[in-house]
């Protein structure tokens, strides 16, 4: 498979268009990837409603920028920050009382949490698909042969800010190492003082602040509805499971290798055919390597 | 300092402590010994709050603390050094450290600094492998970042579980070593231990635990002469 992709990216300027392609939604898989792995990692809990927290993203961005009218950085940073209050909320509001929940009780909840918002989003924005402008313009331009939007240089740029302020915080920050060894231990971080309710929460703002923009600055080339949450969800949790859950780094490269591998099974199979990969990585990577590529054998307990 | 009353703790039906009673006075080293399964390791969870207590009630310095979360009784004062080391072997030695004073991460930079030399000067060999990874270290290496951790958030009192545990003979001595010296500046310490020669030569007072219960208690002098207890834990 690898073999294919490099002779591709070698002979033909397909091979590098659908490598840039695949990349631009890799990059969104991967945000969504780490939203799924800091939650999991922290609580060992799947939050199921992590897609709806994107889809929440686009539609307010479409609300502040296409309807309000405020300019595109404002309503970026008003949307997202409104999503990352849901998600805060949800956790202090919905999951902090639950006394002593089991992992399965909260997942069912995320459930339910993505339905709600599905419902919310079709009752307050209808049906219909929304456009989104691009933060700078649509003129495509070249780059080595390979044509590109300028969307796409916004994606590319956001994720590596991204990784670079969440490798800061996991590994300079007393707050992220407290994260990473309740990660690891979480009796023995209650011991050293990180409260796991005050994990939880951290978690849940970080998931959802990540979700949200990923939900935003995919809106241009993807449009967005009330439903995308879904399909996005689905390729993030299949993303942080071939990237190993629970380690960060895992949900990066697991992210931009679905992106690509689901753009090069779009250019040579039918088009209907790509969104199976995300379905077919999870069941292979589930069945053949359970702790994905870079992620280490979970420590049975 | 401590004082633990009538304390019973249940894991679902089954009853691991049964009225467990004592004390560790400030200033001295008590030991708690019993044999595998007595339920050392229980008493110590609930002291902390990891378990909690369905009867009775756990004071420090006059204060209860029976139904307090971990992390609250940590910043009063209270460390523990847990059973297995539980030191967080993903991330550095001196990460561990540093974990180790996040109860006061907020205040004094500078101090915890100066503590971390402090620890740093108690074990040297932690100072050498500050940057490795603490799943590198070796298992007495181990032990000791647990104890340098525990200390890191300023305990009045140090709990530790079973700290010989897996080691060679010599460097049981040398940690033992190191927490006289911590005793001998002013540190209080409650030690579980199987092993209870170790234990009864370190302490100056003693409990015995036996199935949940404390079988029998004295100081340490009363017990080494115990026929009960050479017979049984002196071998
Ligand atoms: N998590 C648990 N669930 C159920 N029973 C437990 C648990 N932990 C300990 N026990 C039981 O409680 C008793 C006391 O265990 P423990 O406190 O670990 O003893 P010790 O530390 O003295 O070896 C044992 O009978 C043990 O089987
Ligand atoms: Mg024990």
């Amino acid at each position: 498979m690898v073999l294919i992709i490099v002779t591709l990216a070698l002979k033909k300027s397909t091979g590098l268009q659908w490598i840039l392609s695949g990349l631009t939604v890799g990059s969104i898989y991967a945000l969504m990837a780490m939203g799924f792995s800091v939650i999991f990692s922290s609580t060992r809990v799947i939050n199921f409603a992590q897609g709806e927290f994107s889809m929440l993203g686009g539609m307010l961005m479409y609300t502040f920028s296409n309807r309000a009218g405020i300019p595109a950085l404002y309503s970026f940073i008003l949307s997202v920050l409104i999503v990352t209050l849901i998600g805060a909320g949800f956790e202090r509001l919905v999951i902090h009382p639950l006394k002593k929940p089991s992992v399965i009780t909260i997942i069912l909840i995320t459930i339910g949490l993505s339905i709600f918002f599905r419902a919310a989003a079709k009752w307050i924005w209808g049906t219909d698909t929304l456009a989104i402008a691009p933060f700078s313009g649509d003129k495509p331009f070249k780059l080595l042969g390979a044509t590109l939007v300028p969307q796409s240089l916004w994606i590319f740029g956001f994720t590596l800010l991204t990784v670079v302020l969440m490798f800061i915080f996991f590994n300079r920050t007393i707050l992220g190492k407290g994260m990473r060894a309740a990660a690891e231990n979480p009796e023995a971080a209650t011991l050293v003082g990180v409260s796991p309710p005050a994990t939880s929460l951290v978690a849940w703002t970080i998931a959802a602040a990540l979700g949200a923009s990923a939900g935003i600055i995919i809106a241009p080339i993807k449009f967005v509805s009330f439903d995308v949450g879904v399909m996005l969800g689905l390729k993030g949790f299949a993303s942080a499971i071939l990237g190993g859950l629970g380690y960060a780094p895992g949900a990066v490269v697991g992210g931009l290798s679905l992106g690509v591998l689901e753009t090069i099974v779009a250019g040579v199979f039918p088009s209907g055919y790509k969104d199976a990969v995300a379905f077919l990585v999870l069941v292979i990577v589930l069945l053949l390597r359970p702790q994905g590529i870079l992620g280490r054998q979970e420590k049975l307990e | 300092m401590l004082r633990v009353e009538k304390v019973s703790t249940f894991y679902g039906n089954i009853q691991a402590l049964r009225d467990v009673t004592l004390r560790a006075r400030r200033g001295r080293i008590t030991t708690i010994i019993g044999a595998n399964g007595a339920g050392k390791t229980t008493l110590l969870r609930t002291i902390l709050g990891l378990t909690q207590a369905r009867h009775g009630h756990v004071f420090f310095e006059d204060e209860e603390i029976t139904k307090l979360p971990p992390e609250r009784i940590v910043r009063m004062g209270i460390s523990q050094v847990p059973q297995g080391r539980q030191i967080f072997s993903e991330l550095s030695v001196e990460d561990n450290l540093q974990l180790g004073a996040y109860v006061r991460r907020f205040k004094d930079r500078a101090e915890i600094q100066r503590d971390k030399e402090f620890v740093f000067e108690l074990f040297p060999v932690l100072y050498d492998r500050r940057r490795q990874t603490a799943g590198t270290l070796s298992g007495g290496e181990q032990q000791m970042l647990a104890i340098a951790r525990a200390l890191m958030s300023r305990p009045k009192l140090l709990l530790l579980d079973e700290p010989s545990m897996g080691l060679a003979p010599k460097v049981i001595q040398s940690i033992f070593k190191t927490l006289f010296e911590l005793h001998e500046k002013g540190l209080t310490i409650l030690i579980v231990e199987q092993d209870a020669k170790i234990a009864l030569e370190a302490s100056d007072y003693c409990y015995v635990m036996r199935t949940g219960k404390i079988a029998l208690e004295g100081s340490a002098k009363e017990l080494l002469e115990n026929e009960e207890v050479k017979r049984i834990y002196l071998g």
